[in-house]
């Protein structure tokens, strides 16, 4: 449970408790560049796509319906920003070759989490769904929600369990989709089981976006929690209140 | 509720006075962020060792060495068996034009042949020629381009002949110092082909490969023999119709009817000469001009959706759809689909490719 600001004493007691394994710092922290590089060097063989004297209609990567498009992806100034213009061999250089070290960081990861049993803490439970809902709520700062308070949770609440589940579900996505789009005729059963070559690549983006939407919620809820929570994603431990400590009330106060 | 918590293994550190627990930690911490701080900067800076690596075909050389492992995986995994999906024909829509590189001026039909070099016994064949180089294609007046005015251009060089000369104009001879015999079993050059190199400069050939990834290493020396086939011939091969998704790496994919003869078929009818007793590595093509070239694997030449097509959409091949012969390929993507071939030849040596140098994978396999 979050105590924001909690004013602790000298004579306080705490103790250091150890959060996350060692192994899952590492690959959580390697995961973010190797995934940032993935979306970029997606991102410039997407450009092609966008080539302006084609002017070629959007058919994957938009919002719209048939013929009808709302917003199509990107604008020009996003480009530019990316200096994505004419970089779609360096695009797909980075991404062919980053491929295997997203995909064996993730895998191991999963093997990981299967092996030492952090999937429990990981995997949401029945009422996580629930309690998700009660604590974006709370997040929202709405009043009946904040009056409740907080349901009780171990190492992660609901909202946090499906959402660290969802994005480990969403990289495994993101390589099948991949894979498909890779080699959609030596692969092509996987390419026709993910609904077709443009199928697969409209996953395969969306995906993406989910990913970079997840980046920026996730970032602001860390920024939130505090430091005491960011230093345990670090250092792998967390400290606590000695007293009380049934709630495991963690302390948001800096070293 | 608390042994559901405890279940979620956790093991304290240390416990005690406030101020021995914040050192503690801050002690953990100094250290994680100081190793994580060196694995950062070695993996920055293994970033900006391959960034900055040698170019190798515009690409840097560790990213490219990656690419060619790839394609060796997927060689040793898949070994060009998998069938691309066919589609049923209600599904077919025209395909879009998208480049006419080698193909800027207009052909003049009558004046196609296919050169094939490496073909074995090619002088028993009534096709022969003693130099297949020596074949003058015909061009008219009219520049692609002007028939086809939404051509890219942002690529550099990929279109910009839209002022290309109508009249063959006297240019450079062959470059016989660059050119090496790469053609397996053909003649080394020699002292007459470099008069025939001669020759042909005079008498206004163009000269080969003006492209933006230049001339091709793998062009046939002048002097090379082999066949001069006609549209009639190729028609005498069975015909073949299917309908797939053509798969451009520009990120587009359109299904499309083709229809024409089977390259496997043609390398049956026309074989290339062994080496050592076994068929060669490779099939390389390449436009009438020489400007644009691909270089493939048997084994992906002999796939059978591999297809020589002179029909498109139900149509005869359109000029801006490399008329009269272009190459379908649904296991590789788009840029490997030569338009208007002008020549065929087996060789040992992996072939020369124009967006290779611009790039691209070789392999290009889907």
């Amino acid at each position: 449970m979050r105590v924001e600001g909690a004013a602790v004493t000298e004579r306080e007691e705490l103790r250091l408790v150890k959060k996350h394994p060692r192994a899952i710092r590492w690959m959580h922290w390697i995961n973010f560049p190797l995934l940032a590089i993935m979306i970029w060097s997606g991102l410039l063989i997407y450009w092609g796509d966008s080539i302006p004297p084609y002017q070629h209609p959007h058919e994957v990567y938009r919002i719209g319906i048939g013929h009808w498009t709302l917003v199509r992806f990107f604008p020009d100034w996003f480009w530019n920003l990316l200096h994505a213009p004419y970089q779609i061999t360096t695009g797909l250089g980075w991404h062919f070759f980053v491929m295997w070290l997203f995909a064996i960081n993730g895998v191991a990861y999963a093997i990981y989490l299967a092996v030492s049993g952090e999937w429990r803490v990981l995997w949401p439970k029945r009422r996580s769904f629930v309690d998700a809902i009660w604590v974006t709520l709370y997040d929202l700062h709405v009043p009946a929600a904040r009056r409740r308070g907080l349901p009780p949770q171990g190492k992660y609440n609901g909202a946090q369990r499906i959402a660290y589940s969802a994005i480990v579900l969403m990289g495994a996505g993101s390589l099948l989709s991949g894979l498909a789009i890779y080699k959609p005729a030596q692969l092509h059963w996987l390419t026709t089981a993910l609904g077709g070559y443009e199928m697969a690549r409209w996953e395969h983006f969306w995906l993406m976006m989910g990913f970079c939407g997840f980046f920026v919620v996730h970032v602001v809820q860390v920024i939130l929690a505090g430091w005491n929570n960011f230093r345990s994603m670090v250092s792998g431990c967390e400290i606590q209140r000695l007293e009380n400590h049934d709630q495991r009330t963690e302390i948001s106060a800096g070293d | 509720m608390m042994s559901e918590f405890d279940s979620e293994r956790e093991a304290e550190v240390v416990r005690g006075d406030a101020e021995m627990v914040r050192r503690e930690s801050a002690s953990k911490t100094r250290r994680s962020f100081l190793v994580g701080g060196l694995a950062a900067a070695a993996g920055y800076a293994t970033w900006h060792a391959i960034d900055q690596s040698a170019q190798v075909g515009r690409l840097q050389s560790v990213l490219r060495g990656v690419i060619d492992w790839n394609a060796a995986v997927s060689r040793a995994v898949f070994r060009e068996r998998g069938l691309s999906p066919v589609f049923p024909l209600s599904r077919a829509v025209p395909l879009r034009m998208n480049g006419v590189i080698g193909m800027e001026r207009m052909l003049v039909p009558e004046s196609w042949r296919l050169q094939v070099a490496g073909v074995g016994d090619a002088q028993r064949s009534r096709f022969y020629s003693r130099d297949v180089t020596a074949w003058e294609y015909g061009y008219t007046g009219a520049s692609a381009n002007e028939m086809m005015p939404d051509l890219k251009s942002g690529r550099a060089g990929a279109v910009q002949n839209s002022g290309a000369p109508s009249v063959q104009m006297p240019q450079q001879p062959h470059d016989l110092s660059a050119s090496t015999p790469t053609v397996n079993g053909l003649p080394h050059i020699d002292i007459a082909a470099r008069f025939d190199a001669m020759a042909q400069a005079i008498s206004g050939k163009r000269r080969m490969g003006t492209a933006e990834a230049g001339a091709s290493a793998s062009s046939l020396n002048i002097g090379t023999p082999g066949l001069l086939l006609t549209m009639g011939e190729l028609r005498k091969l069975p015909r073949v119709e299917l309908v797939t998704e053509f798969k451009c790496i520009e990120g587009w994919s359109q299904i499309t009817q083709w229809a024409g003869v089977r390259l496997r078929d043609f390398i049956d009818a026309f074989p290339p000469a062994l080496v050592n007793g076994r068929m060669p590595r490779y099939v390389y093509m390449e436009t009438p001009d020489g400007d644009y070239y691909c270089g493939y694997d048997m084994a992906a030449a002999r796939h059978p959706q591999s297809t020589l097509v002179m029909e498109m959409s139900g149509q005869p091949l359109r000029p801006e759809h490399g008329a009269p012969l272009r190459l379908h390929m649904p296991i590789k993507y788009g840029y490997k689909q030569i338009k208007r071939i002008g020549l065929i030849a087996y060789t040992d040596v992996k072939p020369d490719d124009f967006w290779t140098k611009l790039g691209y994978d070789w392999y290009a396999g889907l």
